[in-house]
Parts: structure tokens; sequence; C-alpha cells
């Protein structure tokens, strides 16, 4: 009864319209209305579901992702650190062992063409003291006699 | 047991909830729709802003404890989302404002010269007063049931009622004017 004297203290232009209501809905609103309802509420379910595994894979992300690529780099440091610290066998060691002189004298032979003169001049001139003791006469007979060889006999009158 | 109760305890059973939440919109779709379209004006802003009351309800079920009715735990979502709505449009327009001068040219409006002039005078209350303005005077809520949806207090109610008819009644002298 109180609260009817709130509407009987109302102007009479709003007492007079207050059961008019001008407003109307599309046909059928509120018959279509709970379907629309239940499937945005599916929908809004697997949603959730999708996005939980996604916030899964993002915590995976964050958290793991990081921390392996860290590990992966710490990883690959480490090794090649201790790679580049092995001692290494100096190459001519291996290679003696690997070839005799007689297999290098075939070599050069057989491919003396490819060979530059001046890596023959480098290496005679570090492999033999030419001032020092180490050449003696039994070094220089053999060359001197192919010389003797090689020479006609004009070219010896010539030079005596 | 009551419906509502009966509603209460099918919607806290995971087997039986989404069942009993269909039969809850079909009970209180209509109270609401035109508890939030009154108060935006527009359909189709009503009816967003019910789809998503609804869609809060359903996921708020878990946290419903049955200390209050039903209808003013869905009332209180359905008014907090649409004065929520109608601050989002003033930021970029002039919100119900817009809304209700559009009225004119509005197909889902049927209503004569003088449900205009009193749903723009409405459209410049501010929004609590609006709300309260609306639930006593459409919905026929008694000051309690408004307190319990507003969480405000009953002399606090009846004061925005008074100053709202005050304020409509003095638009509609300007108007006449």
């Amino acid at each position: 009864m109180k609260e009817d004297q709130n509407h009987d203290r109302l102007p009479d232009f709003l007492r007079e319209m207050r059961n008019d209501n001008p407003f109307v809905t599309p046909h059928n609103y509120f018959k279509e209305l709970p379907d629309q309802i239940m499937s945005r509420i599916q929908s809004d379910k697997s949603g959730r579901q999708v996005s939980k595994w996604a916030q899964l894979l993002m915590a995976i992300d964050r958290i793991f992702i990081p921390k392996l690529a860290w590990a992966l780099a710490t990883v690959i440091i480490v090794t090649g650190l201790f790679y580049l610290n092995l001692p290494r066998p100096v190459a001519t060691e291996s290679f003696n062992q690997e070839f005799s002189a007689t297999d290098i004298a075939q070599y050069v032979q057989t491919n003396i063409d490819d060979f530059d003169e001046s890596d023959f001049y480098d290496h005679d001139l570090e492999a033999f003291d030419l001032l020092g003791e180490s050449i003696n006469n039994e070094d220089i007979d053999p060359i001197f006699h192919d010389l003797l060889d090689d020479i006609d006999l004009e070219t010896l009158q010539r030079i005596l | 047991m009551s419906h509502e109760d009966n509603l209460i305890e099918r919607l806290s059973a995971a087997g039986t909830r989404d069942r009993a939440f269909r039969d809850l919109v079909i009970t209180y779709q209509e109270r609401l729709y035109w508890h939030i379209r009154k108060f935006v004006f527009d359909h189709e802003d009503a009816n967003d802003i019910l789809q998503n009351t609804l869609i809060k309800a359903y996921r708020g079920l878990d946290g419903f404890k049955g200390d209050a009715k039903l209808y003013t735990w869905l009332y209180r979502i359905a008014s907090n989302e649409s004065i929520t709505f109608v601050n989002k449009a003033k930021r970029i327009s002039s919100g119900s404002l817009d809304a209700a001068d559009q009225l004119e040219a509005d197909t889902f409006f049927d209503g004569d010269m003088a449900q205009i002039t009193l749903q723009k005078a409405l459209a410049r209350l501010p929004e609590k007063q609006r709300l309260v303005f609306n639930m006593k005077y459409y919905e026929d809520l008694s000051y309690q049931e408004i307190s319990d949806i507003l969480e405000t207090s009953v002399g606090g109610l009846k004061a925005s009622f008074h100053h709202a008819v005050k304020k409509i009644e003095a638009y509609f002298k300007n108007v006449q004017v």
C-alpha cells in the first residue's frame, strides 16, 4: 500500500504513460534467444578449453623455452671450448707415419710438373746449410761426375 | 520446493546445469531484456548486453551462493553490464542521449511524441537515478528489492526516485514551453 503511494504521487502524465510500452522487439526474438545463448555458452566452453591449452603452451614457451635456449647455448659454448683446447697432433708427425721417404720421392717424380720451382728453393735453403760443414765431398762428387758426363769436348776445352 | 529452489539445485549439479540454465534463460529473459532495453533504448545494444549478462551469469554460477534470490543476482549483473555499456558509449559519443535522439527513426520503437519526450528526459538522468526510476516506474519493484539489487539504502533510493520524477517533470515543462 505504501509502495502504491509512490505512484499516486506521480504527475498525471507519468501515471497515464506508465503502462504503455513504446519499445518493440524483432519477431520471435524471445523464442530464439535461449538457443542463441546456449550456443554461445557451448562455443565459450570450447574456446575456454582451447585457451587453457594455449595458456599451457604459452607458459611452457615463457618458462621453458628461454631456459632450454640458455642450456643449449651453454652446451654449444662448453663443447666448442673443450674441442678447441684438445691437444692436436702435429701434422708432420702423422704425415711421416703414413708416408715413407720412397713414397714421397715417387710422388714428387710423378707430379714434378705440378710443383713450383720456388717450393724447392725454399726447402733446399732450409734443409741445407750451404756455408756449413754439413756439405762435404761425398755430396758434391756425384754432381760433379754428372756434369762431366753431360759436358762435350769443345766446352771442356773452352773452359780449360 | 519452489521453482527457483529447484532451478538452483539443478544449476549446481554439473549433469543438469546446461538444461537448468536454459530454463533460467526462458524464465528471466523477458524481465531482464526490458530492464536493459528501457535503460539503453536501442534493441541491438540491449540484445548484446543481455547476452553478455547471461554468459557472465553462466560463468559465475559456481560463485552464486544462493544467499540472494536468483533474479536479484541476475538483475545486479544486468544493471552493472548496462552501466558499463553506457559509460563506454559515452567515451565515443553522447551515449544514451544519442540513442534517445534516434528513437524517432528506430524501427523497434512505436511510441508517440509524449513517449519520445519521456525517453529523452530519462536519457538526461544520471545512470543510477535512471535505473532506480525504471525499476520503480516500469517494473514496479519494491524499494527493498531495488536495494538488494543495487546494494543501496532504501532511503537513498527513495530520494533518487523523487529527484528523477522532479527532473522529468521539469523537462516536460521546458519542452512544452
